[in-house]
C-alpha cells in the first residue's frame, strides 16, 4: 500500500453538443431543440439553466448552426484532481480500501469541452490505499484535449474536444492552504459542523493520538478546467472542459495527532466526495 | 344624458354599497365606487371595490349566460384597470374576454340575439343596471314621463349611454393591447371581427363609419406597439381618408383633428419629424376653431416635438410656458388619461434636455430645485407636500422645495454622490435625444454641488454598445458555450472602458470622488437597465470599486434619509422560499443548494431561519410578512407585460397580487432568479416591478438580476452576498461580493447582473458583531432629529442624547436648546435663531419650528390663528419626514388635527403608536 492505484473499468467518448447539431437533417432551432433535448440530458451533455426562459438549448443550437472551422489549434494538456489526502498539521494520515467492495471504491468523470464540445466517460475503481503519511497529497488525472476555432455569426466559437485520457499523478502538497494554523475557516464558505464529531482537542495534552474510521465519501462534484493555449492568450474565448466527478468511495481512514493542538476538520459546503481538511489552533 | 350617464357620469362621492336596498343594488354600487378610484387613478382602490362587487354578484349566482351587463361592465372595468396599472398581459386577455361580452350585447341590441334567454338576461340586466344606480322611482317616473315601459326606457338607455360609449373604448384598448402584447396580425383579427359585427348593431346614434375610425386609430396604435411602424402608418391614413365620409359638422373636423395627430404620431415614429410637424399644425388648427384649447394643448405640445427633432431651435421659454399652461390643463382635470400624462412626460424631457443644454451646475438651489421637481415629474412621484402652492411660512416654505433638507441629509453620508439618468426624447426610428446625467452631492452646510450635463450621443451609443457586447457574452455563459469562470473578453473591457469615458467628465470626477453612488436610473427608454455596475475605469469595475444602490425617486430617497422615519422591523426570521420544480420550465439543479446556503447563512446573520415550499400562488403572496428576509430561489420573468413569479409554467404572480402587511414593513428580498432586479416605466412616469413595489411596502433594500442569471451561479452568489453581509451592510456587500467573485475567477458579468435596490446602508445581519449604523438613517441623524423626539417622548435617555448631539449645532443654537433641555429656559427666543439658521440648516430650522409651534399649540388655547399654526407645525414636521413630531402632535390636540386633515384620518391614526 505505497500509493493509490486505479482499475478503468469503462471509457467511452461521448458526442457534444456541437457533433450533434452538425449530425441533425434541416428544421427550425425550435424543432432540433425538441429533437435533441432528452439525448443531451441523459448524457449529461452540459447546456446552462437559466432562472427564467428556458431556451439555452435552442439558442446554443442557433450558435452552432452557422459554425464553420476557421483554424485547428492543436493539442494540449490538462489535468483535474480527483482525490486529495489531507493531513492533520504536525500528524499522519493513510487510507486503506482493503475491505471495501469493488462497487465501494468506484470513481465515474464526465467531462464535456467548452464550446459545445465533445467528452469522454471513465469509470474507474481505486484498488491500492494511501499509506501513511506526514503531508497532504493530491492524485491528478491528465487529460489530453484538441481546440478549434470556428467562425459564423457574432464572435469565433472555440470548441474544446476532450480527446484522451493521459497519466495519473501524484502530488504531495506540503504547503496545503488549507490544512494550516490562522483564523478559522469562514462558516460561510466551509462546513465545520458536519465532521465536527472528528474535532479532537489535544491542548492539554502530552502524546500523540490516533484514531482510524470508516469515510464514507459520496457525492457529485461539478467545476469547470480551464487549459492553458498559448494561441488563446489575450483572446475572447476560452478552452477546457466541463467537469462532473461522481464518487462511491467507503474507506478507512487513520490519522495520528501530535500533542499541544486543537483539531477541527471542515469541508467545503456539500462536497461529501472529499475527504476533509484540517484546521489548527 | 340618460339615467345612467346622469349617475355615472357626473362628479360625486365614492359609493360603499351600505345604502343599497338589495345585494344585487350592492354589486353596482361597488362597481361604480371602482370605477370613481380609477378615474382618480386609485388602483388598489379600484380593485378592492370591483373585487367586493364581483364576490357578492358570484353568491348571487350571476354568470356570463344570466347577467351578461354585469359581466361585460366588471370585465371591461378590470381590464381597463389592468391596463391603466401597466399589467398589459393581464389587461389584455381580460379585454378581449369582454369584448366578446360586448359585442354579443350589441347582438342583443341590434336584434340578432344568440337566444331567447340570453335577450332576456340582457334586458333585465339593463333594468338592474338602472334601479341600481339611478333609482326605482327615478326609472319609474321617467317612464310615466315617456309613457313607456321602465324596460323601454332601462334598455334604451343602457345602448345610448353605456354600450356605444364602451364598445368603442373596450374595441380600441383591446386591438391596442393585442398588438402590443401578441402581434399586429392578432389584433387586425381582434379588429375584424368587431367591425363585421359591428355592422349588425343600431343602437341610437351609431355611426358605421366613425366608429370603423376608431378601429382603425387603434389598429394603428397596435401596429406601433408590435413595431410595425409602417403599418401603423397605413391605418393612420385611412383613418384620415376615413373622415372625409363623415357628415360635415363639428364632430367631423374633431374626428379630423384627431385622425392627423394620429398620423402625425405615426410619421414621427417613422422619422419623419417634418411631415408630423405638418399633420400636428392641422390638429391643431382644427381643435383651436373648434374652440377647443385644451385638447389643442397636446397637438401644441407634439407640434413642439416634432418642430424640435426636424432640426428647428425651440427655445427654453417657450417650452417652459407651454408646460406651464399643459399642468394647469392637467391639474384641472385631476391628471385624467393616459394620453395627456405622456404628453407631459414628453414635454418634461425636452424641458430638461434644453436645461442640460445650459450646462448648469455648482451650488445654485434655484437650479436644483427646478431640475429635480422635473424630474420627480417625470418619474410620477412628487410628493403631496410639493403641489406647487407657495406658503407663507418661510420655514415650510422652504422645508417644501426639492432636497429642502436632502442636500444636508446627503452630505452626512460618507463620499456619496447622487446619479440621476434620465432619457432624452426618442421615438422608434432612432430620434433620441442623449441621456441627461445629474449628480449631486452633498457640499457645504445645508447645499448640494450639482451638474448637468448633457451625456452626448457618444454616451448614448457608448453605453448601448455595452449592453449589447454583455447580453452577446452573457449568452455565451448561460448557454455554457463559455465557462462561467473566466475573463472578459477584450471586446467587452473595451466597451465597459469606452462606456466608463463616454459619460460627461464631471459625473466620471463625482464618481470618482465618491465611494457610495445612489444611482437614479430612469426605467424610462429601459436606461436602468444600463449596467452601470459594469463600467470600467482605471481602478476597476465599478461595481467592484463603489457601492451601488439603485433608488426609485427622489421622494423614496428623502424617505430613506430621513432620520425619525422610524422602520417597523419585522421579527429576526428568514424565510427560505423555494419554488417546487416546474418541469416545462426546466429543472434548476443548483436550487437545492441555494435554498441550503440561505438556510445556513440565516443563523449566522441573527435570524431564525424558515423553509417554505412553495406550490401555489398563495404560498407566494403570503410569504412577504413576518419576516426579516425573504429568499427566493425559482425561476423569474419581467417583460413590457409585467413581473412574475411563477409557481407553473402558466402561473405568476406578480407585485399587486400580494397581502402586503400592514402593521410592519416588508422584509429584506434577495430575489435569486432572472430578471427581478428590473423595473419597468409606464406611461405618466409610473415604475412597476417587484423591487419598487417592496420599497414602497417599507422594505429597506431588494436585491435582483437586472438579466439573466445561469443556475450554477446561483448558490455561489447567495454565498458570497451573505457572507459578505455579516458584518456589512447591504450596499458593501454587494460591492463586497461582486469583487469576491472576481477574486475566484468568475466572468464579472455573473455578479455585475445582480444589483441593490433601496438604502445602501440597511443592515440585514442581527448577529452580535454587525455593529453600527442599521441604515442610512442612522447616519443623518444630528441633533434636530434628537430635539423632536425629545419633544415627543420626553425621556431623559433622548434628553441626554440630544445633548450630547449639540456639539454639532452652532453655538447659539446649543446654549438655548441646553437650558430649553433642562428646563432653564423656554422657546421665546427661538425664533431669532430659526431666522438664522434657515438658510444655513433648513433641517435645524425645520426642527426648532415644530417645537415653537407645538409649544403655541399647547398655550394659546383661543387664539383665532390656532389652526393655521397647527397646519404649519405639521406641514414643517410632514416635509422632514419627522415621525416622532408627527406623533407628538397627533396626539395633543385631536379635534383640531381631525378638522385640518379629515381625509388623512386613517393613515395618521397609526403614527402615534409606532413612535410613543
Amino acid at each position: 500500500m505505497e500509493r493509490p492505484d486505479f482499475t478503468v473499468v469503462a471509457d467511452e467518448a461521448v458526442d457534444g453538443l456541437a457533433d450533434r447539431v452538425a449530425a441533425l437533417p434541416g428544421g427550425t432551432d425550435e424543432e432540433a431543440a425538441a429533437r435533441l433535448e432528452a439525448a443531451v440530458e441523459a448524457d449529461g451533455v452540459p447546456v446552462g439553466t437559466e432562472r427564467g426562459l428556458r431556451d439555452t438549448l435552442q439558442r446554443a443550437i442557433a450558435r452552432l448552426r452557422t459554425r464553420e472551422l476557421v483554424a485547428d489549434l492543436g493539442e494540449a494538456a490538462a489535468a483535474f484532481e480527483i482525490l486529495a489526502l489531507h493531513v492533520p498539521p504536525g500528524g499522519k494520515a493513510g487510507v486503506d480500501v482493503r475491505r471495501s467492495t469493488a462497487a465501494e471504491r468506484r470513481m465515474t468523470f464526465k467531462l464535456f469541452g467548452f464550446g459545445f464540445g465533445g467528452g469522454r466517460t471513465m469509470t474507474a475503481e481505486l484498488n491500492e490505499g494511501i499509506a501513511e503519511r506526514g503531508t497532504c497529497m493530491r492524485v491528478v488525472q491528465q487529460v489530453t484535449v484538441r481546440v478549434r476555432r470556428f467562425g459564423g455569426e457574432g464572435e469565433d466559437l472555440v470548441t474544446t474536444d476532450v480527446t484522451g485520457w493521459g497519466e495519473r499523478r501524484f502530488v504531495t502538497a506540503p504547503g496545503c492552504p488549507h490544512c494550516r494554523a490562522g483564523d478559522e475557516p469562514d462558516p460561510f464558505e466551509y462546513d465545520l459542523l458536519s465532521d465536527q464529531a472528528d474535532a479532537l482537542d489535544l491542548r492539554d495534552y502530552d502524546t500523540e493520538v490516533r484514531r482510524e474510521r470508516v469515510a464514507v465519501l459520496e457525492g457529485v462534484r461539478r467545476s469547470e478546467i480551464g487549459v492553458d493555449l498559448p494561441l488563446l492568450a489575450g483572446g475572447a474565448a476560452t478552452a477546457g472542459f466541463h467537469l462532473e466527478q461522481r464518487t462511491s468511495l467507503s474507506c478507512a481512514v487513520a490519522y495520528t495527532f501530535p500533542p499541544g493542538r486543537r483539531f477541527v476538520p471542515y469541508r467545503v459546503y456539500g462536497d461529501g466526495a472529499a475527504l476533509p481538511y484540517w484546521h489548527v489552533s | 344624458m340618460g339615467l345612467l350617464a346622469d349617475v355615472i357620469d357626473a362628479p360625486g362621492e365614492v359609493p360603499t354599497g351600505g345604502g343599497a336596498d338589495s345585494e344585487a343594488a350592492r354589486c353596482w354600487w361597488f362597481w361604480l365606487a371602482a370605477l370613481r378610484h380609477k378615474q382618480v387613478n386609485e388602483f388598489d382602490a379600484a380593485r378592492e371595490a370591483l373585487r367586493e362587487g364581483a364576490g357578492r354578484a358570484e353568491a348571487l349566482g350571476w354568470t356570463h349566460m344570466t347577467a351578461p351587463i354585469w359581466y361585460a361592465e366588471s370585465g371591461a372595468l378590470h381590464g381597463a384597470l389592468l391596463h391603466d396599472d401597466g399589467d398589459h398581459g393581464a389587461a389584455a386577455e381580460a379585454l378581449e374576454r369582454a369584448l366578446l361580452g360586448w359585442r354579443l350585447i350589441g347582438a342583443v341590441l341590434g336584434g340578432g340575439a344568440p337566444d331567447q334567454d340570453f335577450t332576456h338576461a340582457v334586458f333585465d340586466g339593463a333594468v338592474t343596471m338602472t334601479r341600481a344606480l339611478a333609482g326605482h322611482a327615478v326609472l319609474d317616473d321617467r317612464a310615466a314621463a315617456l309613457g313607456a315601459t321602465p324596460l323601454e326606457v332601462a334598455v334604451a338607455g343602457f345602448a345610448a349611454d353605456r354600450f356605444v360609449p364602451m364598445i368603442y373604448e373596450v374595441a380600441a384598448r383591446a386591438i391596442q393591447l393585442t398588438g402590443r402584447v401578441r402581434s399586429y396580425a392578432e389584433a387586425r383579427r381582434l379588429a375584424n371581427e368587431t367591425l363585421n359585427a359591428s355592422r349588425h348593431w343600431s343602437p341610437p346614434s351609431w355611426d358605421d363609419v366613425d366608429f370603423e375610425i376608431t378601429i382603425r386609430t387603434s389598429l394603428a396604435h397596435a401596429a406601433s406597439a408590435a413595431g410595425n411602424h409602417r403599418a401603423a402608418l397605413g391605418q393612420a391614413e385611412d383613418a384620415v381618408a376615413l373622415t372625409r365620409r363623415l357628415r360635415p359638422g363639428r364632430a367631423r373636423e374633431r374626428r379630423e383633428a384627431e385622425a392627423h395627430a394620429n398620423r402625425a404620431s405615426k410619421l414621427y415614429a417613422l422619422g419623419r419629424p417634418a411631415e408630423a410637424a405638418g399633420d400636428y399644425a392641422v390638429a391643431t388648427e382644427r381643435l383651436l376653431r373648434l374652440d377647443q384649447p385644451e385638447d389643442a394643448l397636446r397637438t401644441r405640445a407634439a407640434l413642439l416635438h416634432a418642430r424640435a427633432s426636424s432640426g428647428e431651435a425651440v427655445a427654453l421659454a417657450e417650452v417652459r410656458a407651454l408646460l406651464a399652461e399643459m399642468e394647469r390643463f392637467a391639474a384641472d382635470t385631476r391628471g385624467r388619461g393616459g394620453a395627456l400624462m405622456e404628453d407631459l412626460e414628453y414635454l418634461r424631457r425636452r424641458h430638461l434636455v434644453l436645461l442640460a443644454a445650459e450646462d448648469g451646475g455648482g451650488q445654485d438651489d434655484d437650479g436644483l430645485d427646478e431640475i429635480i421637481l422635473l424630474v420627480e415629474q417625470l418619474r410620477g412621484d412628487r410628493p403631496l407636500l410639493r403641489d406647487g402652492s407657495p406658503h407663507p411660512d418661510p420655514v415650510v416654505a422652504r422645508l417644501r422645495r426639492p432636497f429642502g433638507v436632502g442636500a444636508t441629509r446627503l452630505a452626512a453620508l460618507p463620499d456619496t454622490v447622487l446619479l440621476a439618468l434620465e432619457p432624452g426624447i426618442g421615438n422608434a426610428a432612432g430620434l433620441t435625444d442623449p441621456p441627461v446625467v445629474l449628480t449631486v452631492a452633498g457640499g457645504g452646510p445645508g447645499r448640494a454641488r450639482w451638474r448637468l450635463a448633457e451625456g452626448g450621443r457618444e454616451m448614448h451609443d457608448a453605453l448601448r454598445e455595452l449592453t449589447n457586447v454583455a447580453a452577446r457574452e452573457r449568452d455565451r455563459l448561460n448557454t455554457r458555450e463559455s465557462p462561467l469562470h473566466g475573463p472578459p473578453s477584450p471586446a467587452l473591457r473595451q466597451a465597459a472602458a469606452q462606456a466608463w469615458l463616454s459619460l460627461p467628465a464631471p459625473a466620471r470626477a463625482a464618481l470618482l470622488a465618491a465611494r457610495t453612488v445612489i444611482y437614479l436610473p430612469s426605467p424610462a427608454a429601459n436606461l436602468d437597465r444600463l449596467p452601470l455596475e459594469l463600467l470600467l475605469h482605471d481602478g476597476g469595475w465599478l461595481g467592484e470599486t463603489h457601492v451601488v444602490a439603485r433608488c426609485p425617486s427622489f421622494e423614496y430617497l428623502e424617505e430613506v434619509l430621513a432620520p425619525n422615519a422610524r422602520r417597523r422591523r419585522p421579527p429576526a426570521r428568514a424565510t427560505v422560499a423555494h419554488v417546487a420544480p416546474i418541469e416545462r420550465l426546466g429543472a434548476l439543479e443548483e436550487a437545492e443548494a441555494d435554498a441550503r446556503t440561505a438556510m445556513r447563512a440565516a443563523p449566522l446573520l441573527g435570524l431564525e431561519p424558515r423553509s417554505r415550499q412553495i406550490t401555489t400562488a398563495d404560498g407566494l403572496r403570503e410569504l412577504f410578512t413576518g419576516t426579516a428576509l425573504v429568499h427566493y430561489v425559482g425561476h423569474g420573468f419581467a417583460s413590457e407585460l409585467g413581473e412574475w413569479l411563477p409557481v407553473s409554467h402558466d402561473r405568476g404572480v406578480t407585485p399587486s397580487e400580494v397581502s402586503w402587511a400592514d402593521d410592519q414593513d416588508a422584509p429584506v428580498v434577495f430575489f435569486n432568479a432572472c430578471l427581478l432586479g428590473r423595473v419597468r416605466h409606464i406611461a405618466g412616469g409610473r415604475q412597476k416591478g417587484w423591487a419598487v413595489t417592496l420599497l414602497k411596502h417599507g422594505s429597506p433594500a431588494v436585491i435582483g438580476a437586472l438579466d439573466a442569471v445561469p443556475d450554477a451561479a446561483c448558490a455561489a452568489m447567495a454565498r458570497e452576498i451573505y457572507r459578505a453581509a455579516w458584518r456589512a451592510p447591504l450596499g458593501e456587500a454587494l460591492r463586497l461580493a461582486r469583487q469576491r467573485f472576481g477574486a475566484s475567477g468568475y466572468h464579472p458579468l455573473i455578479a455585475g447582473a445582480y444589483v441593490l435596490h433601496g438604502d445602501p446602508y440597511a443592515m440585514l445581519s442581527r448577529a452580535s458583531g454587525a455593529a453600527g449604523p442599521r441604515a442610512a438613517a442612522d447616519l443623518t441623524t444630528r441633533w434636530p432629529a434628537h430635539l423632536t423626539r425629545y419633544l415627543a417622548t420626553g425621556e431623559p435617555a433622548h434628553r441626554d442624547l440630544l445633548l450630547a448631539a449639540l456639539h454639532d449645532a452652532p453655538p447659539p443654537v446649543r446654549t438655548r436648546l441646553h437650558s430649553w433641555a433642562l428646563g432653564q429656559d423656554g422657546t421665546a427666543e427661538w425664533p431669532a435663531l430659526i431666522d438664522d439658521l434657515l438658510d444655513v440648516d433648513a433641517e435645524g430650522a425645520g426642527a426648532l419650528r415644530v417645537v415653537v409651534g407645538a409649544e403655541r399649540l399647547d398655550r394659546d388655547g383661543d387664539d383665532p390663528g390656532r389652526a393655521e399654526e397647527a397646519r404649519a407645525t405639521y406641514l414643517a414636521a410632514a416635509a422632514l419626514e419627522d415621525g416622532y413630531a408627527m406623533a407628538h402632535l397627533l396626539t395633543r390636540h385631536h379635534d383640531l388635527w381631525r378638522s385640518l386633515f379629515p381625509a388623512e384620518q386613517e393613515a395618521l391614526r397609526d403614527v402615534p403608536q409606532m413612535y410613543l
